[in-house]
């Protein structure tokens, strides 16, 4: 599904998360050198995932509060209830983000002109083993050519470290971006919806904390990933598969709505069209379809372009009941859309 | 519904000595117990609200019990040649279909996306006017309400409520045998809560048309 290629062992995955305005949980896949394709995460047992962060004072806000807002955020992570990778801060480093290999975790700010391009408010560098797909190491930077704020309410002009923080959080457990929102004129501006995934590639904007709040998609996403036996028990899947004049409709975005739980979560069809969404509450649900849309583009998770159908109109899936029964498949949610 | 639990009540202690069930024949014979069983439908009015996503508004609402789906038995003990006081226990199955308006695919309405069971167990009063063979009937009561999703819907695992009916209906006992009758019935019902999406409320409503077979035990 997704092309790679690798060349040793282990082996880097950079993600970035861009302005403006400033989800299907998606999960970070790479194609092993067997031609498995593995889901990315950490090994995760009773001790929790620890990471470090860059000793040097931001250019915004002490060291400290620094410390505090990325603990914060993992912490909104840890939160949820359905999930059990848990994180620790092992302490200050002198280390920088991006030192590769080092089997240091460290998140900080940059001022590195490779690093901080323009538009980039932070990125995800995951080291893993190419055979398993387990992460044995994640570091974070957040860009030092923008304003930044810790406070709670948020502050004119500046990002939030918390909300960009999460969202690099979120691909430093193993998520990839996710495609629950879209950008809505608001004045002269575009803005990303409220109800946004976290995960969406792009912000909620400055003088927005939104992105302290994770969605169903994403907490879904991280359980998916990290379950606890209830949520195994108690979560079923949908299945089906999209075309479009009978022929498979590559990376076409899926979305299931449990109107009972309220509960958006979403998922990407393969480059055959059939796609599967885990983790869904029992119930019936309404199953739309639609293709992934500017400002995004199949780059942004892990798509090539060449590959991806852009060509569609939304659609819903009305075929009958689309019923999601606990701990089980259910399959035949099929959607024919139109070009 | 005070007032009818206490005729309820009342019509328990009474013991006078009367006919229950005269036929057409002049037979006066003492039967006080009657059973019946019937089938029906059950037309609902029940909407569970909406829920709203980035991209879509979600209106709910009950189908109708199509006419085979109820099921039911009624027991009653005749207290006069005029009143009686009924047991009732039926059980429908309900479909409910979504209204879709999405912001760009427009409005789609899907049909039966998941159902119910639903079981009214409760009691009546019944004043019956007999004319010969035909006896018509009207009726009030009350009871429990109970609906369950017929596959698992998380946070909802069934919904319990009280509800009221009053109707009528007829009898019509058979010349021969003369412990036999067909009965029509014909009822409105309301209950206090039904099936919701989160936040809504919810009164279902309903006309419910049997018909059955009624015997004459004692």
């Amino acid at each position: 599904m997704k092309a790679r290629t690798f060349s040793a062992g282990l082996v880097a995955l950079a993600l970035l998360t861009f302005v403006p305005g400033s989800g299907a949980y998606h999960i970070l896949q790479h194609v092993s050198p067997s031609g498995d394709e593995v889901e990315l995460g950490w090994e995760t047992g009773p001790n929790p995932v620890p990471y470090f962060v860059n000793n040097k004072t931001p250019l915004d806000f002490s060291l400290q509060e620094a410390v505090e807002a990325i603990e914060l955020s993992y912490q909104i992570w840890e939160d949820v209830e359905t999930a059990t990778i848990t994180f620790e801060l092992a302490g200050l480093t002198s280390a920088e983000p991006f030192e590769f290999f080092d089997g240091k975790s460290t998140l900080g700010f940059t001022s590195d002109p490779d690093l901080a391009s323009p538009g980039v408010l932070g990125a995800t560098l995951q080291v893993i083993d190419i055979f398993s797909g387990e992460i044995v190491e994640a570091d974070i930077f957040f860009s030092n050519n923008f304003f930044w704020s810790v406070d709670p309410n948020g502050e004119p002009g500046t990002f939030d470290l918390v909300s960009v923080a999460t969202h690099e959080i979120g691909h430093f457990f193993g998520l990839d971006h996710s495609h629950v929102g879209f950008m809505e004129n608001e004045g002269f501006d575009r803005q990303l919806v409220s109800g946004a995934a976290i995960m969406y590639p792009f912000s909620f904007g400055h003088d927005n904390v939104t992105g302290r709040n994770l969605t169903d998609d994403d907490m879904t996403g991280i359980s998916v990933m990290y379950p606890t036996g209830e949520f195994v028990q108690r979560r079923g899947r949908l299945a089906g598969r999209v075309t479009k004049g009978g022929q498979g409709v590559a990376f076409a975005h899926v979305v299931a709505f449990n109107p009972f739980t309220g509960q958006t979560i979403a998922s990407f069809a393969d480059d055959t069209g059939a796609y599967e969404i885990r983790g869904l509450a029992s119930g019936p649900v309404t199953v739309r379809v639609n293709p992934i849309s500017d400002p995004t583009s199949p780059e942004d998770f892990g798509f090539p372009s060449h590959l991806a159908d852009l060509d569609f109109s939304d659609a819903l899936f009305l075929g009958g009941s689309a019923q999601v029964v606990p701990s089980n498949t259910t399959s035949g949610i099929d959607i024919e859309v139109q070009p | 519904m005070a007032t009818v639990l206490c005729a309820l009540l009342m019509a328990t202690a009474a013991s006078a000595q009367f006919e229950v069930n005269p036929t057409a024949r002049g037979q006066a014979k003492p039967k006080r117990l009657e059973v019946s069983g019937f089938i029906g439908m059950l037309s609902v009015n029940q909407s569970l609200g909406t829920a709203t996503n980035i991209y879509q508004t979600v209106t709910g609402e009950a189908e109708n019990i199509d006419f085979g789906k109820l099921l039911g038995f009624r027991a009653s003990w005749a207290f006069t040649p005029m009143i009686s006081a009924e047991f009732n226990v039926s059980r429908g199955n309900n479909p409910y279909s979504f209204s879709v308006d999405d912001d760009t695919i427009g409005t789609e309405n899907l049909a039966d996306q998941f159902e119910t069971d639903q079981l009214f167990l409760g009691g009546n009063i019944l004043f019956q006017f007999r004319r010969g063979n035909f006896v018509p009937y009207v009726t009030g009561g009350g009871g429990l309400q109970r609906t369950t999703p017929t596959s698992p819907i998380a946070e909802i695992e069934r919904v319990s409520a009280f509800d009221i009916n009053f109707g009528g209906g007829l009898k019509l006992w058979l010349p021969n045998p003369e412990w036999l009758a067909v009965r029509v019935d014909l009822r409105y019902h309301t209950a206090t809560d039904g099936i919701t999406f989160p936040g809504g409320s919810s009164t279902p409503k309903g006309l419910e048309l049997t018909i059955g077979a009624s015997f004459t035990i004692f």
